[in-house]
């Protein structure tokens, strides 16, 4: 048995005990991830937020209509969309190429739309911590991945349901992401000119 | 005054981050964190009971929780007491609800030693002794302990925090202190 531990001694061997811990794993990626998400701090709303939320919602409208006058042609013809100069996630390929069903041209449309818009804005890449963007490219690359094997999917069942929803919902993700990614982009912009 | 206003006071210069996060510039709220990080992380990990895992976690909660409440930090006390007293709410309303519904009190000798292996700057087997004795310590005795002995919080200021009454933390911590000798005398 060790010998009596008295008060003064404990809170001494407390006293020594180092306040700063450094964790295993920095969680400054999800962090930076969820305030992306999140509304500003009050002071430093951006005014612009607003503003990107109706025209996103306008952009779905115009893009459904869009999609149902010309949505059997859209999907016979991506050739006519830009290479891609994509800095984020060093991938030059267009999103793949397969039939539409009519219920999936709208979504369609409102994807290649913001994937051309963010493309053609580029990243600020320098403005963002390395494990903020691994992260980004990691969750861009399961996307990406997602998407590949649904359009093979697709091409070989065009018409079948189960897919079809299935790329609804990839797409409303990737959708979402491209957004996100934009915002923060902006901001970054907008903080460092 | 709690260790962490002695400690920050080379963090002056807070004031500027502050203002520029609070304007909703990320790169000066990462600037913060990474001030701040391993402070708050080491208070976060003893209040977990040496559970680096759920620390991590609620790590993650108090600055999304800091950054989204930065509008109400009025300056009147410094940035680093500020985000120390929210990473403490953090940690008790968590502990209320997780550990009540994990139980996890019978894994905490395991996961103190788990996490501590990780752990760089912890290393001393006195210490990692004391660690895991704080560690299992009853949940109330053990924030008390932590808050009061090695940050430095009053007594009022504990009571304030917890909810508990001034008397209950002085209790508490003389319980604590006891539990603890009781544990590296055996």
């Amino acid at each position: 048995m060790k010998q009596r531990l008295e008060e003064q001694e404990l809170l001494r061997r407390i006293a020594e005990l180092p306040r700063e811990i450094q964790p295993q794993n920095d969680p400054w990626a999800a962090i930076s991830l969820r305030i992306a998400e999140t509304r500003e701090p009050q002071r430093g709303r951006w005014p612009f937020e607003g503003w990107v939320v109706y025209a996103a919602a306008a952009s779905v409208a115009l893009a459904l209509l869009f999609g149902l006058l010309l949505g059997p042609r859209l999907g016979e013809s991506p050739s006519s969309l830009p290479a891609n100069p994509v800095t984020l996630v060093n991938e030059r390929a267009e999103p793949p190429v397969y039939r539409l069903t009519a219920s999936l041209v709208g979504s369609e449309v409102e994807y290649r739309a913001a994937f051309r818009e963010f493309i053609a804005v580029g990243l600020a890449r320098p403005n963002l911590s390395p494990r903020t963007i691994e992260t980004i490219e990691t969750g861009w690359a399961d996307l990406r991945a997602a998407e590949n094997e649904l359009a093979a999917a697709l091409a070989a069942n065009p018409r079948d349901p189960f897919l079809n929803d299935r790329m609804l919902a990839l797409r409303a993700r990737q959708l979402d992401f491209l957004q996100q990614l934009a915002l923060l982009d902006q901001n970054n912009r907008r903080l460092t000119t | 005054m709690t260790s962490w206003s002695v400690d920050s006071a080379h963090h002056d210069d807070d004031a500027g981050l502050v203002q520029c996060a609070s304007d909703g510039d990320r790169a000066a709220f990462e600037e913060l964190y990474r001030r701040h990080r391993d402070h708050v992380y080491g208070l976060l990990w003893r209040l977990a009971g040496g559970d680096a895992a759920l620390a991590e976690d609620l790590l993650q909660e108090a600055f999304v929780r800091a950054w989204q409440k930065l509008d109400s930090f009025r300056g009147e006390s410094r940035f680093g007491t500020w985000l120390h007293r929210l990473s403490v709410n953090v940690a008790l309303t968590d502990r209320r609800t997780r550990v009540r519904r994990l139980e996890r009190e019978t894994a905490l000798e395991g996961a103190v030693e788990r996490s501590a292996r990780g752990e760089r700057d912890v290393r001393a087997m006195e210490q990692l002794d004391l660690e895991a004795a704080i560690a299992g310590l009853p949940e109330r005795a053990r924030a008390v302990l932590v808050l009061y002995d090695i940050e430095g919080y009053s007594h009022a200021e504990i009571a304030e925090l917890t909810g508990m009454a001034v008397g209950s933390s002085k209790a508490q911590l003389h319980r604590a202190r006891r539990l603890v000798r009781e544990d590296l005398e055996k």
